[in-house]
């Protein structure tokens, strides 16, 4: 039969957003563990509850693997005295490796003799390496907010231990918990604790129990019970990506249940009430016909009635409701524009000033970021406005209450201060996309109200050295520039990433800017991209191409990624890539102008290679830079006298006023190519 | 069960689990934390256990007695256990039995919740326990009181008795909970809430308040120097519920308000700081 460990740690409630990465990192630390002490398995799963983290191994061997390691000591020379009597760096080495004089060898590396010591290791039980390293391997998992108890330090206390080896006690000591044969139910109330003989044993009282182990288990059990309920109820359920997260953690053993809303819920908008039941119950929002009529909970225990808990959430979510409605009537009475100033009050960050500060940095950055934008005067008439609107329902009792309506209160507001439904719309759209996968704002004005945002943000933040580190994000600014670079590529826009920096840094205090480093930035937004890109499945060539592109645009950059995605394999691509590496191959390195003299060239291929050379140039600066395709054309057209012309012309001659020439007019026409991007980083033949 | 019966066997169940019964604090606070009991209980290393009843004021969630969920006064049930018992969750659990809420009935929760006070250099992580969705306990492992690092840890477990009482009577307002068995919440509260909330939000006079801040700073000030702790910590409290009034008048700028909060919270380390020379002298 084979050898099955398991090890159940139980705690009080482990916080949901972070029992996946804790979980997940006591596996990993387990794993290294068993490799680095020769341990070897089938499986080695780690599951967790928010009471429970459990290890499972099974197939895992019962001993460590013995085998001979040779350690090198000391040379021969300083090991002994003349009479080969054993001195002080010899004497260490044995004591270190708890070896006897008796174990070694002498051996020759090179030119020198050494002493060496051949030493049998391993052959002890997995059992006693548990026991020994345990607690050591449990904490040593990173925690970000950890808690102190009993002089301990981990997520949350740990309650007891169960961890046996088929049906063998493990010994293990955390603090003043001793590890017995025993695992506690579902309930916490009920006295017993379960008695378990053996790890089969301990899955089926575990299951006895309702408790669901597997976090994937937990979380598909909620969605199929949510479809369930769709298909029955013919409803549309609104699966909140995040909330099936949190709820799946805050339970060990799911059960969704509903509700109808109260009658009183029809006095907010669906916006509203969706945030509420989302944010301030944890329940799902369900739609008839488009309107918002359910709410979907997950209650902890799946032989638990449900009518006592339904009651329960149904007074919550009543309350909110109540509340909501009670803020948003206060909110209404005073009109947008007239809050504006109270923004003075209200934090953005502490060396970047108040909100009040930010909108009117955002008033400046739209003056200067209307010189690459194409608008007509009503346009920025409309944009202006929401723009000086855009933070004033940061001052609302709804927004205090409920951040994430941010937005979409601003537009109600709007709506109800007369501002126009133009100006509403922009403001509940610009803060779109909320997260990875939300979708863009749904106007053009918005998208760019919504770019102004980000990008104050992100500059401001690199400004004052809140940028992200490996394991913090503050100001969430992966979040933010992924946001930043969806909506740049939503819409036909020639906005540079270069421009945008600019632009924004001439709306902060000078004082800000001194350590300020531009390529840090530019390289981090340039990140991000390639993380958009590479979730596309663009390949790591096409991106290097278009990335390497100054400046970036990141709308045109896009468009190229997937145009040469498209022509990738084709042949005329391939030759165009071969031509143009010819070039960069023969003008990397040399130093060129831009000045072409005609009166140099001998040949007739030189003349019509520059005919070509101007005819691009113009198509580049006078075609819509959009219409991709015509220009590629113009690119592939070109191959064929590029390869002409190598095979007739050597450049690199001695008269040194003919080769500048050559290479001045190729590496022009290199340029023009790299307009799209750098090909040199294209890999195919 | 009525709001004080509540109260009553919640007395009754710590009492039997070796709590002090203590009286709410005669001062105005914000929470059960700031009154003494908690405040300095929780400092140094002897065990104590302690539960009152505190009615905690926060004049920013006065709502002139209109909303049925909010006030500017409630009542919290506080409880300190130095140090947290292993089964602590589970002593808390039976006194939720003990009013009547049983955990095989009803979903009984806990959802991550730190809690945090600038004035008071206090901090820790816990849960807000839910019952049904419903929150009705804060439960807090203390990391920190008074900028001081705690050795041991103290459990604090803050019951929102209104709540409670909303969950047990099956109530949709506040005001309609059975205080006695013929006295409403109503009867006994709203003009209360109405007038203080008229008083916080329109009446306050600031200058009055703001000079008084000074004051009574002073005077903490100096009756610390003079190694009065509790005297100088009472103004602390005072300074800390006229900050609490500015603020609900909206009278209080940005950086003015972190200024205010400093001002209190170094009074309150001094306090703590020299609690703990004191008692280890003794």
């Amino acid at each position: 039969m084979k050898n099955k460990l398991l090890i159940e740690i139980g705690t009080e409630e482990i916080p949901a957003r972070f029992l996946n990465e804790i979980g997940e990192s006591l596996k990993e630390k387990i794993k290294e563990f068993f490799e680095s002490e020769s341990i070897d398995f089938e499986k080695l799963e780690t599951y967790y509850t928010p009471r429970r983290l459990v290890i499972f191994s099974d197939g895992v061997s019962e001993k460590q693997k013995e085998k001979t390691i040779k350690i090198k000591g000391p040379k021969k020379s300083i090991a002994f005295n003349e009479n080969g009597e054993p001195l002080i760096p010899l004497k260490g080495f044995l004591q270190k490796n708890e070896s006897k004089i008796e174990d070694i060898k002498i051996e020759k590396v090179g030119d020198e003799e050494y002493v060496f010591l051949e030493k049998k290791i391993g052959g002890r039980t997995l059992i006693e390496l548990i026991e020994e390293n345990f607690s050591k391997i449990l904490f040593s998992i990173p925690i970000k907010k950890p808690m102190k108890w009993d002089s301990l330090y981990f997520i949350r206390p740990i309650r007891w231990i169960l961890s046996i080896f088929n049906d063998q006690l493990i010994n293990i000591k955390i603090g003043n918990i001793e590890s017995k044969k025993e695992t506690k139910p579902f309930l916490k109330t009920t006295k017993e604790k379960i008695e378990i003989n053996s790890v089969d044993d301990y899955f089926k009282h575990i299951n006895d129990e309702g408790i669901f182990l597997s976090f994937i288990e937990r979380k598909n059990k909620i969605l199929n019970e949510l479809v369930g309920y769709e298909n029955s109820l013919k409803v549309e359920i609104l699966k909140d990506e995040d909330l099936l997260n949190e709820v799946t953690n805050l339970v060990e053993s799911p059960k969704v249940f509903y509700f109808s809303l109260p009658s009183r819920a029809k006095e907010l908008p669906n916006e509203i009430l969706a945030e509420i039941l989302i944010k301030g119950a944890r329940v799902f929002p369900g739609y008839k016909n488009g309107e918002l009529v359910f709410s979907f909970g997950v209650l902890n225990g799946i032989f638990r009635k449900e009518d006592f808990v339904k009651d329960g959430f149904y007074s919550v979510v009543k309350a909110k409701i109540d509340d909501a409605i009670f803020f948003f009537s206060k909110d209404k009475e005073v009109p947008i524009k007239d809050r504006i100033d109270s923004l003075k009050n209200i934090i953005f960050e502490k060396n970047l000033g108040t909100y009040y500060d930010k909108t009117m940095r955002l008033i400046k950055l739209l003056k200067e970021l209307y010189k690459d934008l194409k608008l007509n005067e009503s346009e920025k008439i409309l944009l202006d406005r929401a723009t000086l609107l855009s933070m004033a329902d940061l001052t609302t009792l709804t927004v205090q209450e409920y951040p994430e309506l941010h937005g979409i209160i601003g537009g109600f507001l709007s709506l109800e201060s007369n501002e126009g439904r133009e100006v509403g719309e922009i403001i509940s759209e610009f803060i779109y996309p909320r997260k990875k996968g939300d979708r863009a704002p749904k106007n053009k004005l918005a998208k760019i109200l919504g770019i102004l945002d980000r990008v104050d943000t992100l500059v401001g933040s690199f400004l004052v050295k809140l940028e992200p580190t490996s394991g913090e994000d503050p100001m969430g600014l992966r979040r933010i520039s992924l946001t930043l670079l969806k909506i740049l590529t939503s819409f036909e826009n020639k906005i540079s990433i270069e421009n945008l920096i600019e632009y924004s840094l001439k709306t902060f205090d000078e004082n800000l800017k001194r350590d300020f480093n531009q390529e840090d930035l530019k390289k981090f937004i340039k990140n991000r991209f390639r993380t958009i890109l590479e979730e596309e499945g663009f390949n790591y060539d096409i991106i290097n191409c278009i990335l390497n592109v100054e400046p970036l645009i990141p709308f045109i950059s896009y468009i190229n990624g997937r145009f040469i995605k498209e022509i990738y394999n084709s042949n005329d691509f391939n030759n165009f890539i071969l031509a143009y590496k010819r070039i960069f191959n023969i003008t990397k390195n040399q130093k060129t102008t831009d000045i072409i003299d005609e009166g140099l060239f001998e040949k007739e291929i030189e003349n019509e290679l520059y005919g070509i050379y101007l005819d691009l140039k113009k198509e580049i600066e006078t075609r819509n830079i959009l219409e991709l395709e015509k220009i590629y054309d113009k690119f592939i057209g070109s191959v064929k006298y590029i390869n002409e012309y190598f095979d007739n012309i050597l450049v690199m001659v001695k008269d040194e006023r003919i080769r500048i020439n050559r290479l001045n007019l190729l590496k022009n026409l290199l340029n023009l190519f790299k307009k799209f991007g750098s090909f040199e980083d294209i890999l195919k033949q | 069960m009525t709001f004080q019966d509540i109260i009553t066997e919640l007395r009754i169940f710590w009492s039997k689990e070796n709590c002090i019964i203590g009286e709410g604090y005669d001062i105005e606070v914000g929470a059960g934390t700031m009154s003494p009991l908690t405040f300095f209980g929780v400092l140094g290393n002897k065990l104590y256990r302690v539960a009152y009843t505190q009615p905690s004021r926060r004049p920013q969630d006065g709502r002139y007695g209109d909303n049925p969920n909010r006030l500017y006064k409630h009542h919290q049930f506080q409880v300190i256990l130095k140090p947290p018992p292993e089964n602590v969750i589970e002593i808390y659990l039976n006194s939720l039995k003990s009013l009547g809420v049983k955990e095989e009935e009803h979903d009984i929760r806990f959802v991550e919740d730190n809690w945090e006070s600038p004035t008071l250099g206090a901090w820790g992580v816990g849960w807000e326990v839910w019952c049904d969705g419903m929150e009705i306990t804060q439960f807090t492992y203390f990391q920190q009181a008074g900028g001081i690092d705690l050795d041991p840890v103290s459990v604090e477990i803050t019951y929102g008795l209104e709540r409670i009482a909303l969950f047990l009577q099956k109530k949709d307002s506040i005001f309609d909970i059975d205080w006695s068995d013929n006295i409403k919440y109503r009867d006994l509260r709203l003009l209360e809430e109405r007038e203080m909330c008229i008083y916080s939000f329109e009446e306050a006079d600031t200058e009055m308040l703001r000079k008084t801040f000074d004051f009574f700073e002073k005077e903490a000030q100096r009756l610390i120097e003079n190694n009065l702790i509790l005297p100088s910590y009472e103004y602390c409290l005072k300074l800390s519920h006229i900050f609490n009034i500015l603020d609900a008048r909206g009278s209080i700028g940005l950086t003015e308000r972190n200024q205010y909060i400093t001002r209190i919270r170094s009074i309150a380390n001094k306090c703590a700081k020299l609690y703990l020379k004191v008692r280890d002298e003794k």
